[in-house]
């Protein structure tokens, strides 16, 4: 399991970066020192999240050599993807420096090729011979850490910079947050009962969820507790007392939902049993 | 045009020796923990009381695997390089080390898990059927060197004629990549229809 921290990062930084941009460009009220300031952090996070990919090959110079099978691997379509993800957001960022607004037709081309990497991402994992990642629940935590981390970190980089920002932009981006927690704790329960009712291997994806259930049940409690219960304090204080009193729930809450999420990613990938269950 | 090559193997007369995992290990210099072929030990059962005394149903086999050279085969398809290829003329599955990256996407994607990453090269190696002695016209040197003449290789569609054989055993994942593997199982290892 070791080497595949470089993928547990690699998955949740491009995630942070495709969901801030996507949930910037429903957010209207921003002005261009913010916008700039969040692409930032979206495109610093992108550009770490590729670096830490070059980590889990055995030639990292070589890396360029992933794109030519574009025809029929997932793994090539996400980097094609991920590389026009990047590019597109350095233009955004360059645009926005320029004068132009974060929320605008090159940010949703951008947004939307972040959700076609996301989507490919989805289907590395899907079209493998562990089984357990053949399930939607694959689709469901993907897309959920987007929801959940990106609209959370975005959410922190609005409050620290921009403070007499309109309660309705942290109305609708905590709701994202806290749709993106809760589809990944409600999605739980049929991906249990699908690997109890699956093939041997799948079995024993359940079988070493279930011996690492305080890790699960940690990460979920902390998912929740960070997307919906410190950030509607947050939401809360906000409304009463402004930013000032509202940050540090909200910067918690992050926190929360970072941990929740590393500890997440760690069980998806720690418990993936192979088609031939150990015999490797 | 030699058709798809594949391999046989007559699993119940198998004693599970290794000179075959270990014939390929020396053929391909490989180091400890990588094998092209590997030998698997299936076994289990039990003995329980009954009015009569003790019974029991205790079983083991063992199973001799290498690359299936899949007719649909999930490593080429999934391989973002290209590295991992199937020849046109005998359906030989083998990766171009130049290629090769070391993403490791083959072994996530490999049923059988047949392809095995090197981290002294950074790159994967799997069994390419000895294509440099079919090239000569000799067997590969896990069936040249099987004490027990258990291990065939040849036209897959040939192997199946011949031996009647199937390619599930018990312990095997379901064949959605169509293997080129036939195997005679031993009696404990037959699938249930």
């Amino acid at each position: 399991m070791g080497e595949e921290w470089s993928l547990v990062l690699f998955t949740l930084l491009a995630q942070t970066s495709v969901g801030m941009i996507v949930v910037s460009q429903f957010t209207p009220e921003v002005d261009n020192k913010t916008g700039q300031i969040v692409l930032r952090w979206a495109v610093g996070a992108m550009a770490a999240s590729l670096l830490i990919s070059l980590t889990h090959l055995g030639d990292p110079f070589g890396a360029y050599r992933t794109l030519v099978h574009v025809g029929s691997s997932w793994l090539s379509r996400e980097i094609w993807c991920a590389s026009g993800f990047f590019g597109l957001s350095l233009l955004l960022y360059r645009t926005v420096r320029r004068g132009g607004r974060l929320p605008s037709p090159l940010g949703l081309a951008t947004a939307a090729l972040g959700v076609l990497m996301l989507l490919s991402m989805s289907l590395i994992y899907v079209e493998t011979s562990i089984y357990a990642w053949g399930t939607a629940y694959t689709y469901l935590t993907f897309f959920g850490t987007v929801a959940a981390l990106g609209s959370l970190a975005y959410s922190a980089v609005i409050m620290r910079v921009q403070a007499d920002t309109a309660l309705t932009l942290y109305s609708r981006t905590f709701a994202i947050g806290a749709v993106g927690a809760s589809v990944q704790l409600l999605s739980l329960a049929p991906y249990l009962a699908a690997l109890a009712a699956g093939s041997a291997p799948m079995q024993a994806t359940a079988k070493l969820l279930y011996q690492h259930g305080w890790l699960l049940a940690v990460s979920q409690t902390l998912l929740i507790a960070g997307a919906i219960g410190l950030t509607f304090a947050a939401w809360e204080k906000y409304s009463q007392k402004g930013s000032s009193a509202a940050e540090n729930w909200l910067y918690g809450g992050l926190a929360a939902v970072i941990i929740g999420e590393l500890a997440s990613r760690y069980l998806f990938y720690a418990t993936g049993v192979h088609a031939m269950m150990g015999r490797l | 045009m030699s058709g798809q090559l594949g391999f046989y193997l007559q699993q119940d007369r198998c004693i599970g020796c290794f000179t075959c995992q270990i014939a390929c290990k020396d053929k391909n210099d490989l180091d400890v923990g990588q094998c092209f072929r590997k030998v698997r030990e299936f076994a289990g059962g039990g003995y329980s009381m009954t009015d009569k005394g003790f019974t029991n149903n205790v079983y083991a086999y063992w199973l001799s695997m290498s690359c299936n050279h899949c007719l649909e085969p999930l490593c080429v398809k999934n391989c973002p390089t290209g590295a991992m290829q199937k020849r046109a003329i005998d359906g030989v599955v083998f990766v171009d080390q130049a290629k090769c990256v070391g993403c490791k996407y083959c072994i996530m994607s490999c049923p059988y898990g047949a392809p095995q990453y090197n981290p002294k090269t950074g790159k994967t190696g799997k069994c390419d059927m000895c294509k440099d002695l079919l090239a000569k016209g000799e067997q590969p040197v896990c069936v040249a060197a099987c004490p027990m003449r258990v291990l065939e290789s040849g036209n897959v569609e040939e192997l199946k004629k011949k031996h009647q054989a199937v390619n599930q055993i018990k312990g095997m994942p379901e064949p959605r990549t169509k293997p080129s593997f036939v195997i005679t199982p031993h009696r404990d290892a037959v699938m249930e229809r």
